[in-house]
């Protein structure tokens, strides 16, 4: 992530309102609401880092990923579909893996010699025929242990035969325990995975589509480009090309996430310390209290995991897998035991609550703000659609709409500002960040001031208050990307600090009354150093 | 679903074949399918030898295509069994490791399995869990001896 994602609103970016391609850097460009859905565009960006997928954009995804893989490996589609699952649809790997040791991926995925369908039909055959000691009429599937017709029974190219009833039965019973990807022959040990055609032709419409949907579930939840919009009735998705440098991530319903967790955009936070800023906060909340006795988040995905017996070692719906005491990922502490106590906390009650409410009451206010000025964007589109009639020219209140979405970025960044200021320890570097962040919340409180009064804006207010609202939203933004973790912020670097700050700011202000806001600005800093 | 079908068939055999000395499989009530109740000989040379504990059975509806419910109701003292609840924690019993070839039948024969081969390392009894962990063979055999005897009818010797 660079600097503040608001690029400028010109009659040449017309081309760009019937696009889906979102970089992180253009989200503020909400054209696409006009996007209708099913195209992907990829000529209008220079370098696309996210793309939105509809539905049936994910099938042509899986399709096409099949495909690649069936040519490079010279296989069929169906063996090329089974390798995927097999490796969770990480192409590379499986790749990698391929081009080691190609009978080992096919024996692991349970491919056997490339053989035709008509041949593994009688070798099926032959097989029940065996099973059932010769005569064919004697064969009794061995799950229900009924006879079945030959013409009800199918096997898997593992060839272990069953009737089809119990098959539809055997995956409407794995569809409703979520898993349509990767269900395995019913066989005993057997890992062979039931190919997609089985499903469609053991089915019903109706449970088959179901099974559809799950597998592309599957299919989106194991790929590490992909992520399901987390918006509340969105089910679009989104596919990065590069998975680290895209965290913040913009879906075309309007949502801006973390890429990584799929919660709300949490700059200067990590994915880490806002889960410990959220947990802290659910502390004092019943339902928190409950978590905190009864759950425990997986670190990969975030979400909550209920331990409900057997062993510690938890596998997480996202299968990252974890000691549920001491979160180790290592296999082989599986067999250790967890017992090393925690490094002892210094601490006095009251004074650690006097500091955490400081810091808590600043980010529940903030957030509350920040909810009421998502609802501003549609009291000022209106505002603008009364301003067009009277005059006429519909660009000459979008500063409107471009003041709004400055606002409700500078209000996010705020508000997450304080729990990083909560995890940073109390020195020089911290009180530097105290200022801007002062700044940045002083011109956020104008602007909002501006744009929440009754009747007409006044126009060259608003431009300037956003103007400068920006402006301290990019320098705090350059300020944290320049640093990591909050509890990192010691004293050593503070120079190297000060001197990007004060460089930030002249390279950031052209105008001549900022001179002087830089000039205090570096005394500030020099003085207090 | 075929569990009915399936679970009647399983009975039908059971009442046919020889029985098993070890495991003694019946139906908890003659008009349920469904419940079932299994008495196993603890294994030779365990130290649960010579006791006889119940385990109690529940099949599902989608029984064989999800595991059974499988519950010691006489106490145990084994890493892998809540001594309070007689829950089990074997691999086989949960959804993700169950595959419908199993039997009820084949089901017992792994639970005495796991009274011979104690696994500590993924412990619900973490008292039973940690004295085998650390070693103390001794201790962990005469603990579950003396349970045997306590509750199972073992001799204790």
């Amino acid at each position: 992530m660079t600097s503040v994602p608001v690029p400028a609103r010109s009659a040449t970016s017309e081309s760009q309102l019937s696009m889906s391609h979102y970089t992180s850097d253009d989200y503020m460009d909400d054209g696409g609401d006009a996007f209708g859905g099913d195209d992907i565009d990829t000529v209008a960006a220079a370098e696309p880092e996210a793309v939105v997928l509809s539905g049936l954009d994910v099938a042509r995804e899986q399709e096409q990923q099949i495909s690649n893989i069936a040519s490079l490996f010279e296989c069929s589609k169906l063996d090329a579909s089974i390798m995927l699952r097999r490796f969770a649809w990480r192409t590379e790997r499986l790749i990698e893996r391929f081009f080691e040791d190609p009978a080992a991926v096919r024996s692991e995925a349970g491919l056997r010699e490339p053989e035709s369908p008509s041949k593994r039909h009688r070798r099926a055959d032959e097989q029940s025929s065996s099973d059932g000691a010769g005569a064919a009429e004697d064969w009794a599937c061995s799950v229900c242990f009924c006879p079945a017709p030959r013409d009800a029974r199918s096997a898997l190219r593992c060839g272990h035969v069953f009737c089809n009833d119990c098959w539809g039965n055997h995956l409407r019973v794995q569809v409703n325990e979520g898993n349509a990807d990767k269900v395995h022959c019913m066989a005993e040990g057997c890992s062979v995975l039931v190919e997609p055609h089985l499903a469609q032709v053991l089915l019903d419409a109706e449970a088959y589509a179901k099974f559809a949907r799950f597998a592309q579930k599957q299919f989106v939840d194991d790929n590490p480009y992909m992520k399901w919009c987390p918006a509340v009735g969105c089910e679009k998705v989104i596919k990065v090309s590069d998975i680290g440098s895209c965290s913040e991530t913009a879906c075309t319903c309007g949502m801006i996430f973390c890429f990584a967790c799929s919660r709300e955009a949490h700059f200067p936070l990590s994915c880490a310390t806002l889960t410990r800023w959220e947990d802290k906060e659910a502390s004092d909340s019943s339902t928190g209290q409950w978590f905190q006795a009864h759950a425990k988040r997986c670190r990969k995905c975030h979400s909550f995991i209920e331990k409900n017996g057997g062993c510690n070692w938890m596998r997480c719906r996202c299968g990252h897998e974890f000691c549920y005491f001491c979160f180790s990922t290592d296999h082989s502490h599986h067999n250790q035991p967890c017992n090393a106590p925690p490094p002892p906390e210094a601490s006095s009650a009251q004074t650690d609550l006097e500091y955490y409410m400081h810091y808590f009451d600043r980010w529940t206010g903030h957030r509350k703000s920040q909810e009421l000025e998502e609802q501003l964007r549609c009291d000022a589109e209106k505002k603008m659609e009364e301003m067009t009639g009277r005059f006429g020219m519909r660009v000459e209140v979008e500063y409107l709409r471009d003041a709004v979405e400055t606002l409700i970025l500078c209000r996010r960044l705020l508000k997450n500002t304080y729990p990083f200021a909560f995890y940073m320890p109390r020195t020089n570097q911290k009180f530097i960040f105290q200022e801007m962040q002062g700044r940045l919340e002083s011109s956020t409180e104008k602007l909002a001031g501006l744009l929440e009064a009754e009747g007409e804006p006044n126009r060259q207010a608003v431009i300037n208050t956003r103007a400068d609202a920006k402006k301290q939203l990019d320098n705090m933004r350059e300020l944290l990307e320049s640093k990591g973790e909050p509890d990192t912020w010691t004293d050593s670097c503070v120079q190297a600090v000060t001197l990007s700050v004060s460089q930030s700011v002249s390279s950031r202000s052209p105008r001549a009354h900022h001179g002087q806001a830089q000039a205090d600005e570096a005394s500030a800093i020099s003085s207090h150093i | 679903m075929p569990g009915c079908p399936r679970l009647l068939k399983e009975y039908k055999e059971l009442s046919t074949a020889k029985p098993d000395p070890e495991i003694e499989l019946k139906l908890t009530d003659e008009a349920d399918i469904y419940q079932w109740t299994a008495k196993l000989q603890g294994p030779a040379g365990s130290p649960y030898e010579g006791g006889r504990f119940e385990l109690k059975i529940v099949c599902l509806p989608t029984y064989p295509l999800a595991p059974p419910k499988v519950t010691f109701t006489t106490p145990v003292f084994h890493p892998n069994v809540l001594y309070k609840t007689g829950e089990i924690c074997l691999d086989i019993l949960k959804p993700e490791a169950w595959t419908p070839a199993w039997t009820l039948q084949s089901v017992c024969r792994a639970v005495a399995a796991l009274l011979s081969h104690p696994e500590a390392d993924s412990p619900l009894n973490c008292d039973c869990g940690n004295l085998i962990r650390s070693g103390d063979m001794r201790g962990y055999r005469s603990m579950a001896r003396m349970y045997t005897a306590m509750h199972a009818g073992g001799n204790g010797s």
